[in-house]
């Protein structure tokens, strides 16, 4: 493996992101490294795609951002305010996350980035929120800086800038052989050269449907022959095949970063060690 | 047509005003609601306006509606249903405008460099600014017959119902009077707020004393954001309000959907339809066990146990709406996608 140290996984909501992050992690750890495996959306979807299976040396985390606060209070002044208790944090949280839009998810990136500066880990995996709000986490600083040019925060996070546009920070995007998701991606893929510094390592392409084998051929016309319920499902299958190879060609002529597609798996192991292979040939 | 489930679906559309469109996430809220605009049009003679805040590439080149656009596009020249594109910032601009005191007030907030970032990225602004088009774009119920509402995707399915009261909670608000505070005083004076004091150590003094000044002015907005709401709630609650709701046979949406749905109900609200998009054939469900086993393809067998899982998988559902990407190409398509050829 290359010298990645935070690999974050990005794409739509329900497409697999989670999956991607937990078989990563997984698939680093039996080559042997320390992983860091981070919830960046904060509803347990990382841990559920484990299933189960989670290896012992990779650790879960959430990304609550009130704590990041209360840490880089507590790491950047120089004079402690008397009485912090939780009320004031929760209260000074709010407060700021509505006075600087932009400052949430620069305690959060920043919490990330100082895992990863901190080498607790040989490395981080983020599973980022869905979409858009992915592109702000990791826009973040850059956000803060058009918003308070001059500012104790500003220059504090400035050091995360140049540790996102390193190489060691990989991004993997996952999407599904849908129209939306496919059309959501290319617009990831844009704003995500256009408004963050982080580098697309891959695309993974989820529970492809797009080509059955030959064999599977022969035997669907077979089975569309004889008529029924079956020939209704057999024609689905086929039909649901080209609607997927139509929706993946923009994404393929967009040529965003080498592509792979991985195909649907009920089991769990089975899921996470396709997906895993993919992704860790990727960082 | 004279099926059944049609019928349900277009007496909903004759009967109602306005239609919010609801669901979780990626079920295809954008697709049935212009495919429900489509039928109004084309089939009831109504004078439709959809109103869409992200439609896909495929579906806006459908309706015409691709590049920026300041106000409804009508579909195509002989058919009477109108599309409008959501787009947040003339959006804003427009309520600024009809919620200041005055112009020079609206100005001056307008041209502050903090407005767009602030607006746009704060008290749940995507689903206030969806609901606020039903005063903004048909305000005496004149201009259409009926407005569908193409309902954003949502943290929480029901933040769009709650987005107009939230806002007028946020102008009475502790955090506004003290985002305001510094404008009023030096902050210094404001005795020991500890939230103030990690505001200005962490932002620098500069830009709290700049975002005050923007949250004042922001603040003068109330009366007016007042007048507005309330009108927007008497729509919501009129009787030809109505709300459909979409899923798809898959279990994490219907999970969300059946959530929904029982939420809304606990408040009073009726949903008049609820439509399973991507539905598959019901007569796939009857496939037992031993014919999907006999297939020896591995890919293919499970492809079509998938199918058959989600053909059994439908929930209580008023009408279904099979995956069909070939009628999804033209208006007169999209108003068949209620045509129901098989009983269910």
């Amino acid at each position: 493996m290359s010298n990645t140290r935070l690999a974050i996984v990005i794409g739509k909501g329900g497409v697999g992101r989670s999956s991607v992050a937990a078989a990563l992690a997984s698939e680093a750890a039996a080559a042997g490294l320390s992983v860091l495996a981070i919830d960046g959306t904060n509803d347990g979807g990382l841990a559920r795609a484990f299933d189960g299976l989670k290896p012992a040396n990779v650790d879960l985390a959430g990304l609550s951002t009130e704590s990041a606060l209360a840490e880089y209070l507590d790491m950047h002044l120089a004079v402690k305010i008397p009485g912090l208790r939780v009320g004031p944090i929760a209260k000074a949280f709010d407060f700021l996350a509505v006075a600087a839009p932009g400052v949430k998810e620069i305690l959060a990136m920043g919490k990330v980035c100082e895992e990863v500066r901190q080498n607790k880990a040989d490395l981080v995996i983020l599973d980022a929120p869905a979409t858009g709000h992915a592109i702000e986490l990791l826009s973040s600083q850059e956000t803060l800086a058009e918003l308070i040019p001059v500012g104790p925060l500003t220059s504090q996070t400035a050091w995360m800038r140049e540790m996102l546009a390193d190489e060691s920070t990989k991004a993997i995007m996952v999407t599904l052989a849908e129209e939306v998701p496919v059309s959501e991606s290319l617009e990831l893929g844009s704003r995500l050269a256009d408004e963050t510094s982080v580098g697309l390592a891959g695309v993974i392409v989820n529970r492809y449907g797009g080509r059955l084998g030959r064999e599977a051929n022969s035997e669907a016309k077979e089975l569309i022959a004889a008529g029924g319920a079956m020939a209704t499902a057999v024609q689905m299958v086929l039909e649901n095949a080209k609607d997927q190879r139509a929706a993946l060609k923009p994404l393929t002529e967009a040529e965003l970063a080498d592509t792979v597609k991985v195909g649907y798996y009920s089991d769990t192991a089975e899921r996470l060690a396709e997906l895993g292979k993919s992704a860790w040939a990727m960082v | 047509m004279g099926h059944g489930v049609s019928d349900k679906i277009d007496s909903l559309l004759t009967e109602s005003d306005i239609i919010l469109v609801v669901g979780p996430g990626g079920v295809g809220k954008t697709t049935i609601s212009a495919a429900l605009g489509a039928r109004a049009a084309l089939e009831l003679g109504k004078r439709v306006l959809v109103v869409t805040v992200d439609p896909s590439r495929r579906l806006a080149d459908v309706m015409r509606v691709s590049g920026p656009i300041t106000e409804p596009v009508r579909v195509r020249k002989k058919v009477d249903m109108w599309v409008h594109m959501v787009d947040m910032t003339r959006s804003w601009d427009e309520i600024v405008a009809k919620t200041a005191p005055d112009a020079a007030a609206a100005e001056a907030l307008t041209a502050n460099r903090l407005y767009k970032t602030l607006t746009t990225r704060f008290v749940q602004s995507h689903d206030y600014i969806a609901l606020d088009h039903l005063v903004s774009l048909n305000p005496d119920g004149e201009a259409y017959d009926l407005v569908i509402v193409d309902t954003p995707p949502s943290v929480h399915v029901l933040d769009i119902l709650d987005a107009p009261e939230r806002m007028i909670e946020f102008f009475d608000s502790w955090l506004l009077k003290w985002l305001i505070a510094p404008y009023r005083s030096r902050l210094g004076q404001l005795a020991a707020k500890p939230f103030l004091m990690i505001a200005d150590r962490v932002l620098g003094g500069a830009f709290v004393s700049e975002m005050a000044e923007f949250f004042w002015m922001f603040s003068r907005l109330r009366p007016g954001f007042v007048r507005r709401i309330r009108s927007i709630e008497a729509k919501l609650a009129d009787d030809g309000t109505s709300m459909v709701a979409v899923q798809t046979p898959e279990p994490g949406p219907l999970a969300r959907s059946r959530e929904l749905i029982d939420e809304l109900e606990r408040r009073g609200n009726r949903v008049a339809a609820v439509v399973t998009n991507r539905a598959v054939p019901p007569s796939i469900g009857t496939l037992d066990r031993s014919q999907i086993v006999s297939i020896s393809d591995e890919g293919l067998r499970r492809r079509v146990q998938e199918l058959a899982d989600r053909s059994r998988s439908v929930g209580p559902a008023d009408v279904l709406v099979e995956h069909n990407s070939r009628a999804v190409r033209s208006i007169r398509g999209l108003a068949s996608l209620f045509d129901q050829p098989e009983a269910p």
